[in-house]
């Protein structure tokens, strides 16, 4: 599939004019571009509302956003070659991003690590030479990445003269010199694969008649490391996180407090399909589900803690217990129902899950229903109490006087035939467990400790191409959560495997990459939103 | 700012512990985390941008301050590196 896509060439512009404002600090954008591949052949409309700022603050996440949408609509496209399915993909992804022109162009890979790179570059230090061959080379790596549905390089390197023809032509097209035309001129800006000093006139002048160096400063991405950038980078507010002198980050997620995943041009990148995932994706999408859960059950949320992705490496050194309770500050586990601990497996380079349920059961003492959520969903029909006709009377007298143990459960999507000895996988559960003892004894001074019990859960395994273990992971802790009772009960029977398919809902899983880009692109809109306001 | 007012106060030591390696690091707690960080990775001998620190497992920034933290004296910073995983088969 990814073979036929190569093959597709952006043919035709055929509008793009900025429409009659409302106010200076809105227009319209009509974009209109026709697509051809196979023997398909797409026509798209977008139609952009924005103020001029997040225009050139969100050039590069409207590339992204069509990417998204593209991909969609391929994808689409070949499942049920119908363009009625297209156009509801297309709309669902629309109103989120901004404009640009430079997406039909294309013509930069999209890495953002460069604009990092870069800005160190602008600073003349002495090792910027060898900064920007380090990202030039990050970009040929990128541009390599095999499964890319919308391969902006091909497309660029088979139009090369028609996208800076239409570069001339937007240009031109636009006749206000309000600050708008400014900012124009930088979405026009070559990216920075031709950030060569031959470029940096057709920047220049345009920038003379209207400087806002807001705008400049709000670009998150793309500084294209030409020496036109220089002056408005030195000039730039560097006063907010955004954009700190040694991180380009497109927002922090929650934006309020401190503490939250930051995710940036890289994280971005890296939810294209075949790359590997990084801590902070792993935690910016369990944070965001648990958003989610939040809104909408509220009670069940609070009853979950979600581990940061660093916290299970420390578990596993010397230091141990001590280093783990530092990311534990001022959380009492025991109260909680599920404690989510993604885990990283260095030696595998690979992610999976742990599900620590109902650890409050550790310490003896604590009376049966004092989590809540287990005794809403009623706890007999777990199977660990009681007979299955207890499920229909709804009474708890039939629990066994400490009610259900806690458990550990791990969920792997790679899972080897038979875990190598010290690997983490092995020693996972048990790590785990030592942990929870270690923490009752310290905070409850509890001498009763019930041992929790561990459990492997057969999960639906990745392809051996696939390294999509990271969106694994958070499609388990997805499914997982939303029915645990139910998984619960799979679990605790011998024979695990009555879970299918559609109970895991793998259908789900390949459009994961995908929800987290329009997520990120979204969330980047929100946050340039704000800090402009 | 008010870095400035708060520059007055004394300096507290934070302790960077780095896969059980420790460093110690004087700053004031209005001041922002740039220069830490900075002297961190020299310290390690790491390339700049190389960790990701936490505290209380939040993760830091370079804009964040030791007081917007409720850092005190003698707290410990966490550094980490980057963790990538794809699931690649166990190595041979």
């Amino acid at each position: 599939m990814s073979a036929w896509v190569l093959s597709s060439q952006v043919s035709h512009v055929s509008s793009m004019r900025r429409a009659n404002s409302p106010s200076p600090f809105h227009f319209h954008f009509h974009f209109h571009f026709h697509f051809h591949f196979f023997h398909f052949h797409f026509h798209f409309h977008f139609h952009f509302h924005s103020s001029p700022y997040s225009v050139v603050g969100l050039d590069a996440m409207l590339r992204d956003a069509i990417d998204i949408a593209l991909s969609a609509a391929l994808e689409n496209a070949f499942a049920k070659e119908s363009s009625d399915a297209m156009s509801i993909i297309l709309h669902y992804t629309i109103p989120a991003p901004p404009p640009s022109l430079t997406q039909v162009k294309a013509k930069t890979p999209p890495p953002y690590v460069h604009a990092t790179k870069s800005s160190l570059t602008q600073s003349s230090r002495p090792s910027s030479t060898k900064k920007s061959e380090r990202a030039r080379e990050a970009v040929r790596r990128q541009s390599k990445a095999p499964h890319t549905l919308w391969p902006r390089k091909s497309i660029s390197a088979s139009q090369p003269h028609r996208s800076s023809a239409l570069r001339a032509r937007a240009a031109v097209s636009t006749p206000s010199r309000s600050d708008g035309s400014s900012n124009r001129a930088d979405v026009l800006q070559p990216p920075r694969s031709s950030g060569s000093p031959a470029r940096a006139p057709v920047s220049t002048p345009s920038r003379s008649d209207g400087p806002s160096k807001r705008a400049d400063a709000l670009q998150p991405p793309r500084s294209s490391g030409s020496p036109a950038r220089a002056p408005a980078s030195t000039s730039s507010s560097a006063d907010g996180p955004a954009l700190s002198a040694t991180d380009t980050v497109y927002f922090i997620y929650p934006s309020i407090g401190t503490g939250g995943v930051s995710i940036s041009g890289k994280e971005m990148s890296m939810l294209e399909p075949g790359r590997m995932l990084n801590d902070n994706l792993i935690e910016f999408g369990l944070r965001l589900w648990l958003e989610g859960l939040r809104a909408e059950k509220p009670e069940f949320a609070q009853s979950i803690h979600v581990f940061s992705p660093f916290f299970f490496s420390h578990l596993n050194s010397t230091a141990g217990n001590l280093v783990a309770r530092r990311h534990l500050a001022r959380v009492d586990v025991f109260a909680k129902s599920f404690l989510i601990v993604p885990i990283h497996d260095a030696q595998r380079k690979h992610w999976f899950l742990a599900i620590i349920t109902r650890p409050g059961s550790i310490l003896g003492t604590r009376p049966d229903g004092c989590d809540t959520i287990f005794s809403i969903h009623g706890a007999q029909r777990i199977g660990w109490s009681g007979s299955p006709g207890d499920v229909e009377s709804g009474q708890t007298s039939t629990m066994r006087p400490c009610g259900p143990a806690a458990a550990i459960l791990i969920f792997d999507s790679l899972r080897p035939s038979s875990p190598p000895a010290k690997s983490v996988l092995e020693e996972a559960p048990e790590l785990l467990s030592q942990f929870l003892i270690a923490e009752a004894r310290m905070l409850h001074a509890e001498e009763r400790l019930r041992y929790p019990v561990k459990l492997d859960i057969t999960t639906p395994q990745q392809p051996s191409s696939s390294v999509d273990c990271g969106i694994y992971l958070l499609h388990y802790v997805n499914v997982f959560m939303s029915d645990p009772i139910k998984f619960l009960n799979f679990a605790f029977v011998p024979n695990q495997c009555a879970l299918t398919h559609d109970d895991w809902k793998m259908d789900d899983l390949p459009r994961l990459r995908l929800i987290l880009k329009t997520k990120v692109v979204t969330l980047n809109a929100d946050w340039q939103r704000q800090r402009d306001a | 700012m008010s870095e400035d007012q708060e520059d007055v106060k004394p300096k507290i030591t934070i302790v960077i512990d780095f896969e059980g390696q420790h460093c110690t690091v004087r700053v004031r707690p209005g001041a922002t985390f740039k220069k830490l960080f900075e002297v961190t990775e020299k310290r390690f001998g790491k390339e700049p941008g190389t960790f990701k620190f936490t505290f209380a497992g939040k993760r830091l920034y370079p804009h964040n301050t030791a007081a917007e933290l409720d850092m005190e004296d003698g707290d410990t910073i966490d550094a980490h590196l980057e963790q990538l995983g794809g699931g690649h088969p166990i190595p041979r």
